[in-house]
């Protein structure tokens, strides 16, 4: 995703859609909604919409862009309209792929991939 | 299967002349029969009876790939099946020729496994020049004979057996637990009438308590008396028999009483409708909802081949799975039932013991950590490891490795006592193999309950006892053993009799043509093992019972990871080290004697459940079951098999042997494997045999003709019982909820 002001993407057809309003840096209301507050700080949630919207950068098709949008809005209206239940936002959100645990770097000097793998999970 | 097929073939031929015969008044006589042809089968037949062309359909392959053997060549006979001309043994019945000919024929009551009853009447063929339709299953097969499985009279005939079959037959498939997997259900829909004439109230029947396991629903049974004859003749036990006769019959026991037999799981698969069913899987799903893992067992040492079946991470049944040379197609009710235990008292997270003496949930990184601080504040003579019974020999390869490393070589695994020789592989095996028992004529049993020990073990010296009537000596304390057999007495003092020829049983043994010992592996724990293994090894070469073409040395281990652990030389340095321990690490090990470990010393226990180690434990490391890991196991035979992963890990748990190369590299003395290919290359330079997959390595040497003489004398004790609790000896039985009622309700007070 662009690091523009307006939230943008072009359209397969050639026209491009905003998201109305500009990418506001406070959280976002549905973490008070749901209270995702008591399990993660407010500034850590924004980047995590934008960061698995990055993972489809490179899409190029129209057709799947076209896709992806769609599939971005009705996840926004599962959570605006409380649809998506709590530890599913969580999960997806606030806690993102890598987990609760999160390792900062300085310990895994001089592991192996092995160890590694091994502290993530029990299947490598 | 071929069933569909059949139909269809049949229908070709005759279907469009009869319509054309087919007058339209016929049309409003209500047709009982599925096809007009059938209505009037003999005209019919008789249509039919002109002399067949040859078949122009390919040959036919016997059923489920079954190769047929000849014991003596000159015996074959030839029938013609559906035309077909087939060779088969002298003896065999019409449904065997039938099944050789690659022809399925349908039946309830016949299973190969069990005696003729011939009662369900389904398995009706029409033999030529025989006035009716014949019971395939109870009629053998005679030279010449033609055999027709597809003509309009078998089909009549099977349709007005299904119509009598379904007449008493409650209409409950919907909330039917065999639905999907119904041979009544399968056949009515292949060879039944799409309608029935009754209309009068079905008979109802009341259902049976036959204890925790077997559910019964008494109306859907159709008197097939398959159960019966399984409780007789394979389970031992004369506990289901039949009550009244004609519409009044019903299956049951005698009086009130539970079915006590440890293979009475059995009858829920041989069951071919819903009467007798799972009463723990009750309601808990659908046949068809299920994945199926093809794994083995652990909870003894037979190693008997089952079928988990599971949805999404829970195990919801596990059933047998065919193997000829090892449990054939029976398990033990702890096999089928302890899956239970494995979602009770898991162990999720790894945990420190804090200074509170109560768990904390850490992570690995600090789990590992910490053990590996510690166990290099101990001397290397002061660690010691204990593999449990459950575990898997990669894990107990890895343990190995790792203590090696440290500098420790107490290494051992439970079960195998404090003097395990290891030396000779033939010491510790069953040398005969499982199937061999088949060919003895004459056991002796020395301090081993089998019955308990290793129930398909016991079914098969049942099997063997009652086709050749072979003579059975027992040694040990008074048991309950399902068949006919001496008991020479209750300890050593009957084995120096045998020994020195004082003892009348030893005529026989001499006299027996091929003689088998089988040597209980609770003896492993006596402190004058080595003068008992003498003792026998002395009857052992007295009634010839080592020779070339025969070895009847056998020793029927008790759990799943002793033979893998004896391979890989689990033999601890010093047999009391872990009185003096100040490191321990078990492995799954729940039987060690928490009460030997001296109170300073620092417990790590890695594994599945909280169960009795773990309240000495300081660090919990949790591990995946047999039910979620590979690993491989031998069991008491010397066959090495391998378990499949068919549920996920419970909560954090890792696989064990990937645990203890983590902890190595944490405690700096890091295992050259990564993999479980890295893993199993390091066994093989250890115990080749162990990575020969599904294949029986036989001992090379005999340890009767190796073992040196040894000084020790035999201590007067008599033998023990090695197994208190058949339903409870490991850390997953123990857990289990089935397993628990079943102790209370079924063991012999």
């Amino acid at each position: 995703m662009d690091d523009n002001k307006y939230v943008t993407r072009r359209r397969g057809n050639g026209c491009s859609i905003s998201s109305g309003r500009p990418a506001d840096p406070s959280p976002p209301s549905w973490t008070s909604t749901t209270s995702t507050t008591s399990s993660t700080s407010p500034t850590s949630v924004p980047p995590s919409p934008p960061r698995s919207a990055r993972t489809n950068s490179h899409v190029t098709n129209p057709k799947v862009i076209d896709m992806l949008l769609f599939k971005g809005m009705e996840e926004l209206n599962n959570i605006t309209e409380h649809a998506k239940q709590r530890h599913h936002i969580i999960g997806q959100y606030v806690v993102g792929n890598q987990g609760l645990v999160q390792d900062s770097g300085t310990k895994e000097k001089g592991m192996s991939d092995f160890l590694k793998k091994f502290y993530k999970s029990n299947y490598f | 299967m071929g069933l569909g097929l059949l139909a269809s073939r049949a229908l070709r031929p005759a279907a469009s002349r009869l319509l054309r015969n087919h007058s339209p008044r016929d049309g409003l006589v209500r047709a009982i029969g599925s096809t007009p042809e059938r209505q009037r089968p003999e005209a019919a037949s008789a249509a039919q009876a002109q002399p067949d062309p040859t078949p122009d359909l390919p040959p036919r392959k016997p059923l489920a790939g079954a190769r047929v053997h000849f014991p003596n060549p000159e015996d074959a006979i030839e029938v013609f099946v559906d035309g077909y001309p087939v060779k088969i043994p002298k003896g065999m019945t019409v449904l065997q020729a039938c099944e050789v000919a690659g022809v399925d024929i349908p039946r309830f009551c016949y299973h190969n496994r069990l005696s003729i009853a011939g009662n369900c009447r389904m398995c009706l063929v029409e033999v030529e020049k025989s006035p009716k339709p014949v019971a395939s299953c109870a009629m053998p097969a005679l030279p010449g004979m033609k055999i027709k499985t597809d003509t309009p009279v078998a089909k009549k005939a099977r349709e007005g057996v299904m119509e009598f079959l379904l007449m008493n037959h409650p209409l409950d498939c919907p909330i039917c637990d065999q639905g999907g997997e119904c041979d009544l259900q399968d056949q009515s829909m292949a060879f039944g009438s799409d309608r029935g004439r009754f209309t009068e109230v079905k008979r109802s029947v009341v259902d049976k308590n036959l204890g925790p396991l077997v559910k019964t629903v008494m109306t859907r049974c159709i008197q097939c008396t398959r159960c019966v004859r399984f409780a007789t003749e394979i389970a031992g036990v004369q506990d289901l028999g039949m009550l009244g006769r004609g519409s009044g019959e019903e299956i049951g026991t005698y009086v009130e009483r539970l079915m006590t037999s440890e293979l009475s799981g059995n009858v829920i698969d041989i069951c071919p409708v819903g009467a007798l069913t799972s009463k723990p899987f009750a309601f808990k799903a659908r046949n068809w909802e299920l994945k199926g893992t093809e794994t083995i067992d652990v909870t003894d040492a037979v190693g008997s081949n089952i079928r988990i079946d599971s949805r999404g991470p829970e195990v919801l049944r596990i059933i047998p799975r065919l193997n000829e040379d090892i449990n054939e197609e029976w398990i033990s009710d702890k096999t089928r039932f302890c899956y239970d235990g494995l979602k009770r008292q898991r162990l999720n997270d790894p945990m420190i013991r804090g200074a509170d003496g109560r768990f904390q949930v850490v992570s690995w990184h600090d789990a590992l950590a910490m053990v590996g601080e510690v166990i290099h504040k101990v001397a290397p003579e002061e660690i010691v490891g204990v593999a449990g019974k459950l575990s898997d020999a990669e894990s107990m390869m890895a343990l190995k490795d790792f203590l090696n490393r440290m500098g420790s070589s107490n290494v051992m695994c439970e079960g195998n006592g404090k003097h395990p020789n290891a030396d000779l592989r033939s010491g510790y095996i069953m040398n005969t193999g499982i199937t061999g028992l088949e060919k003895a004529d004459v056991f002796l049993l020395v301090g081993t309950q089998p019955r308990v020990e290793a129930a398909m073990v016991n079914a098969r010296i049942r099997k063997t006892v009652r086709a050749t009537h072979a003579k059975v000596g027992y040694i040990g304390p008074l048991t309950d053993l399902n068949y006919d057999h001496e008991h020479l007495g209750t300890g050593p003092q009957t084995l120096t009799e045998l020994a020195e020829g004082r003892h009348p049983f030893c005529s026989t043994l001499k006299n027996a043509k091929n003689p088998a010992i089988i040597v209980g592996a609770g003896l492993f724990e006596r402190e004058d093992l080595e003068a008992i293994l003498s003792a026998i090894e002395t009857i052992a070469k007295n009634g010839n019972v080592v020779r070339p073409d025969w070895n009847g040395y056998n020793v029927l281990l008790l759990h799943a990871a002793q033979a893998a652990a004896l391979d890989l030389g689990l033999v601890p340095q010093s047999p009391d080290s872990i009185k003096s321990a100040k490191f321990v690490y078990l492995m799954g090990a729940d039987d060690v004697n928490v009460k030997d470990i001296p109170d300073d010393a620092f417990v790590v226990y890695q594994g599945h459940h909280g169960d009795r180690s773990v309240y000495r434990a300081n660090v919990i490391l949790p591990a995946s079951a047999f039910s979620e890991k590979e690993g491989t196991y031998e069991n008491t035979e010397g066959c090495v098999q391998q378990t499949l992963p068919a549920v996920p890990t419970v909560g954090d748990a890792r696989d064990d042997w990937k645990i203890v190369r983590a902890l190595s590299e944490v405690a700096g003395v890091q295992l050259p494997y990564d993999s479980v290919g890295g893993i199993r290359s390091r066994i093989q330079t250890v115990a080749p045999n162990l990575v020969s997959v599904d294949e029986r390595e036989p001992a090379t040497f005999s340890a009767t003709t190796l073992r040196p003489n040894t000084n020790q004398k035999i201590s007067p004790n008599n033998f023990g019982t090695a197994i208190e609790n058949f339903y409870m000896t490991d850390a997953i039985t123990r857990a289990s909820k089935i397993m628990a009622q079943c102790s209370a309700m079924l063991l012999k007070k």
